[in-house]
């Protein structure tokens, strides 16, 4: 083990040291970053279980990781005291289902999937609730092209059946008219930026809209769709 | 060759630089911060268009007028803190909700609708060397479409440092609501949500509200109004 010299001692030690301070270092480093997402529960069930997908979704739900955050002590059993937002107790109690005034992570994963249900029951933004129309923040959303007056407005301004008519007959001769001007082309592009409209999406049924079924729907109307004028 | 400079070459460096940053990266979520910051939301379209005459903390009485606004007396009280818990002083609270019949101060809704001329409407309160606000204003009710909401904005001399609403705990209207339905982290939707309790010793049946507001104080936090 001498292949060259008196000095190949301390080389062969120096590299051996490099080797084991970078590997150290890394080591800490990667068990730093696992390190959260390998936490285990008191009770040391094991991370994984199979079938158990959606335990292990809320086991990192922003509930679970935003109160045991504040366990300083890091024993899985999180006091009032502990949670220094008071904002946060009514969440607190909440989850103390056996009211023992400690949360544990299990109360803590229920509580997220109770509060995640009570939300999915009703999530689900494009479907038309009965006498609900979708709305924009305040009531109204963007109007979808060529739209003279959108509907929550004319519910608004107590439109009488006569105004509507006159409203809907104009509001199909403008989308006859603005189909005729626009090419095949630009319909589709208006389509395409209409169906990626954010929160809120388009507006309910525009006013004087032509009848659904037909193909390419309503912004991109096939020129064949065109009511008569 | 001197074994430190072997010891720390670039690479070496490069390599425990990699493994600190990884500490680094992680020490937020090893030590909480003390509070969350109440989250943002839309200012929406009826931040008063012309400001009152009258934009004092009471919003129950207009200027000198006898006839108080229709609705339920909400005391609405709250600290302004930052994320350490350290009040916000000389911060102004800038309120403003629909009357008890559902219109705003704004020529865009209450020039088409009647509304309640003795409610105020808006208003604002500078904080206390606490932090500490306080409002006089009605328990909010329902705009069209909308769930009850009150709007807030909180400013420091000419920096906005947050724009949101928050809404009455438990209603029922709130889950389907399109504003507060844009807060997917529950613990978020809790920051925005209040109790309505009622004051015991209080004839009239007025209520009390406790609406702490925690604010960022960095300037990349100046909120950018979405357009909407």
């Amino acid at each position: 083990m001498r292949p060259a010299g008196r000095s190949s001692q301390p080389y062969w030690k120096d590299v051996f040291m490099r080797k084991l301070v970078t590997s150290f270092a890394a080591l800490v480093g990667a068990a730093l970053l696992l390190a959260p997402g390998f936490a285990q529960p008191p009770n040391g069930r094991p991370p994984r279980e199979p079938g158990k997908e959606k335990a292990k979704d809320y086991a990192k739900s922003s509930i679970v990781t935003r109160m045991m955050a504040f366990n300083k002590k890091g024993d899985g059993k999180l006091t009032k005291d502990e949670v220094t937002d008071p904002r946060l107790h009514r969440l607190f109690d909440q989850a103390d289902t056996n009211k023992d005034g400690i949360v544990t992570r299990e109360e803590l994963i229920a509580l997220a999937e109770k509060l995640d249900a009570e939300v999915g029951a009703d999530d689900n933004p494009r479907g038309p609730g009965p006498g609900r129309p979708g709305r924009g923040p305040e009531g109204f959303g963007p109007p979808r092209p060529g739209e003279i007056l959108p509907r929550p407005l004319q519910e608004r301004l107590n439109l009488s059946e006569k105004q509507k008519k006159q409203l809907d007959a104009l509001q199909k001769e403008v989308d006859s008219k603005l189909a005729k001007i626009l090419t095949n082309e630009q319909r589709k592009q208006l389509a395409e930026m209409r169906g990626r409209g954010g929160p809120g999406g388009p507006p309910p049924d525009g006013p004087g809209g032509p009848p659904p079924g037909g193909p390419g729907g309503r912004p991109a109307r096939p020129g064949g769709d065109r009511p008569p004028e | 060759m001197k074994f430190s400079d072997r010891v720390l070459t670039r690479r070496d460096a490069l390599r425990g630089g990699l493994a600190l940053g990884a500490l680094g990266l992680f020490t937020p979520d090893m030590f909480a911060r003390e509070l969350a910051r109440t989250p943002a939301l839309t200012e929406g379209p009826f931040y008063p268009d012309r400001l009152p005459l009258d934009t004092d903390n009471d919003l129950i009485i207009v200027n000198k007028s006898i006839t108080p606004a229709v609705g339920e007396v909400t005391h609405l009280t709250g600290q302004v803190l930052d994320i350490n818990g350290s009040p916000v002083k000389d911060a102004v609270v800038e309120i403003w909700q629909v009357d008890a019949k559902g219109v705003y101060l704004h020529s865009a809704d209450s020039g088409r609708r009647q509304r309640d001329t003795n409610f105020q409407g808006f208003g604002r309160c500078t904080t206390t060397d606490k932090g500490e606000y306080r409002f006089r204003t009605i328990k909010p009710v329902a705009y069209p479409g909308r769930t009850p909401h009150i709007h807030v904005k909180v400013k420091k001399g000419r920096r906005e440092l947050l724009t949101t609403q928050f809404f009455i705990n438990g209603h029922a209207q709130n889950r389907n609501d399109m504003v507060f339905r844009q807060l997917r982290d529950p613990i978020d939707r809790e920051l925005v949500m209040i109790d309505f309790k009622p004051i015991k010793e209080s004839k009239i049946g007025e209520l009390s509200a406790r609406f702490d507001i925690v604010v960022g104080l960095t300037p990349d936090d100046s909120p950018r109004e979405r357009k909407r």
